[in-house]
């Protein structure tokens, strides 16, 4: 177990690596980073200074190394638009985000569950049938657009529901239906969800309890869905970071106040130090996710860690 | 995995029949997608007027329909008086250049990268696939919005960040075949007659691969066109004013209450399209390879 969580961390940190040379090498490539990097209005001792922090006329080497200490000092430089630590602005907007996120997987569990457990058990019924086409829409319906349609609908022509921003729990609805109806999670906690409990209902242990003389409903929802639920846990974990990188999308369509937004507004203002923050926050989180999945898994499953 | 058998002889209900037939005979999605590829080659002839056409006299027209609507802009202008119609129709050609690019491109790369992993082994699998791990869990938007913060928004740079994640998929996927074909008999006997490692690598493992290849390919192009139109909704994908699907979405998205039809039409367009791929995608798995029926 300790080699299989060794190796995983290993290769997280790995990743963790490539994406740090990648965020760094990228600006290097733009000729002066400190073109990219502080106003075009800076003042030319603030250019100097920060460009001495960067060490921008030592060896390239050097400089990642300066990179990487700042970045373990949790320094993420200073947003170009407002001025402020970056690493001050992902605080006070990532709460948001999780917010949006725990709604949806709440949501799309409420209705993944259910529809997944009934596709299995009547197979080819219209319940199967309305799964896999539901999966198949959510995932052929891009996000931005369900989200605008969802508006002029709710918001627009019924006025039920408020179109963005962030001022109350109403605020919530629209992007959470849109964050979890469309895109791959429902559609996939459906499939891998069918998937396994065909397979599970088709196992030993559940002929067994149906011989014992277990009552169907328990069989299904207690014996055969506490095991198919395993894969679709782990999924739910893997989605996790995609679902944040996700939220870009969703949050400016809705005006939402989380990173996503923050990412959006910073390419229209292309405020580097922050989209830069937001890419290494979000793949940190996404790996550590990973990594705490994957562990979890092979503590659950031994055949995993050997396999 | 896959438990039912293909042509299952059991009665079934009417709802199921008809989608196990849809999907048996696509015939429907290739109509829709052949039509879109068909509007994308011919688009300098068909289309009634210039995509980048303004007649501010002509703004924010409604579909022919519509009270205020004219047979001249069947479905409508937008808020530079740009007729609605000609824009999907260039803009088709965008969206489907995008994905069948990244796709080819991606796709070589990774089925090469892929067999040469799988084939030898060692050290080369352990460096391709620890690359293959790090670009599947990357951020791929947020890659893709820092490109377009330091490199400038362009085409080419939205191809660059698809296929840096495309080849990983097919990587892994051409790896994972390799290894359960090259350890069979006619390759053991191919090396014996004395082939080169290239030719059993091209011509004894690789044609065993096409099938799911090309289902993954197929798939993968329906991703590709979603995630450009995203990038181009966010203003990181293909720069304005060339016609692309996402970035009309997003210009509609301002007039949501007043000018519907700006967002909706695109949207019905790449709809129309990723939908009709992915269901030639689930028809040729089931056609061509039974035993990926579960791979999504």
């Amino acid at each position: 177990m300790q080699r299989f969580i060794a190796g995983r961390l290993i290769q997280s940190l790995l990743t963790l690596f490539i994406i740090s040379l990648f965020v760094f090498g990228l600006v290097r490539l733009t000729g002066n980073p400190l073109d990219v990097m502080l106003p075009i209005d800076a003042p030319p001792d603030l250019r100097q200074r920060v460009g001495q922090q960067l060490g921008l006329d030592r060896p390239l080497h050097f400089q990642y190394l300066l990179f990487l200490r700042s970045l373990s000092h949790g320094d993420l430089g200073t947003s170009i638009r407002t001025r402020r630590p970056v690493t001050e602005l992902l605080a006070q907007r990532l709460p948001n985000s999780l917010k949006l996120i725990g709604a949806s997987i709440v949501l799309v569990l409420l209705i993944a569950l259910p529809l997944g457990v009934i596709a299995a058990t009547r197979k080819d019924s219209f319940w199967d049938v309305a799964a896999r086409t539901l999966a198949l829409l959510g995932q052929s319906i891009p996000t931005f657009w369900a989200g605008i349609i969802l508006i002029a609908v709710f918001a627009v022509r019924l006025d039920l529901l408020p179109a963005g921003g962030d001022q109350g729990p109403q605020y919530l609805v629209l992007p959470t239906m849109t964050l979890g109806l469309f895109g791959f999670m429902l559609a996939g906690v459906v499939r891998l969800l069918r998937a396994s409990m065909l397979e599970v209902l088709d196992s030993d242990y559940v002929k067994f309890a149906r011989i014992k003389g277990v009552g169907e409903l328990a069989v299904v929802w207690k014996h055969a869905l506490k095991n198919a639920l395993i894969p679709v846990i782990t999924f739910v974990g893997f989605y996790f970071g995609i679902l944040l990188a996700g939220t870009v999308v969703v949050e400016t369509v809705f005006a939402w106040p989380g990173i996503g937004r923050l990412a959006y507004e910073a390419v229209q203002w292309r405020d580097y130090p922050v989209i830069q923050g937001v890419v290494l926050l979000v793949s940190g989180i996404t790996l550590a996710t990973n990594l705490l999945v994957d562990v979890l898994y092979g503590y659950l499953d031994p055949r995993i860690r050997y396999g | 995995m896959a438990r039912e058998a293909p042509f299952d002889a059991l009665p079934r209900s009417w709802s199921a029949s008809f989608l196990r037939r849809l999907r048996s005979w696509p015939v429907i999605p290739a109509i829709i997608f052949g039509f879109f590829v068909a509007i994308a080659v011919v688009a300098d002839w068909i289309t009634p007027y210039s995509p980048y056409a303004t007649a501010l006299s002509n703004r924010l027209v409604p579909p022919f329909w519509e009270e205020t609507g004219t047979l001249a802009h069947l479905l409508g202008t937008d808020r530079l008086g740009r007729d609605i119609l000609s824009r999907i129709i260039y803009g088709a050609r965008v969206s489907l250049v995008a994905g069948l690019a990244a796709v080819a491109v991606g796709g070589t790369a990774g089925t090469i990268l892929g067999l040469l992993s799988g084939y030898f082994g060692r050290w080369a699998d352990g460096i391709i696939m620890r690359a293959t791990d790090a670009m599947l869990s990357l951020p791929i938007i947020l890659i893709a919005l820092l490109f377009a913060v330091t490199l400038g928004p362009s085409f080419g740079n939205l191809i660059l960040v698809l296929v840096l994640v495309m080849w990983a998929r097919f990587a892994r996927l051409v790896r994972g075949e390799v290894l359960t074909w090259k350890e069979r008999e006619f390759v053991a006997l191919a090396r014996v007659a004395g082939c080169s490692t290239l030719r059993i690598l091209c011509r004894h493992i690789f044609p065993n691969v096409v099938n799911p290849l090309m289902v993954l390919a197929t798939l993968q192009v329906g991703w590709v066109i979603i995630v450009e139109s995203s990038l181009s909704f966010l203003g990181a994908g293909i720069p304005p004013p060339t016609p692309s699907w996402g970035a009309m979405i997003a210009d509609g998205r301002a007039y949501v209450t007043t000018a519907w039809w700006l967002s909706f039409f695109p949207g019905l367009a790449l709809v129309l399209v990723v939908l009709a791929i992915n269901l030639l995608g689930d028809w040729l798995r089931d056609f061509l390879d039974p035993r990926l029926r579960n791979l999504n």
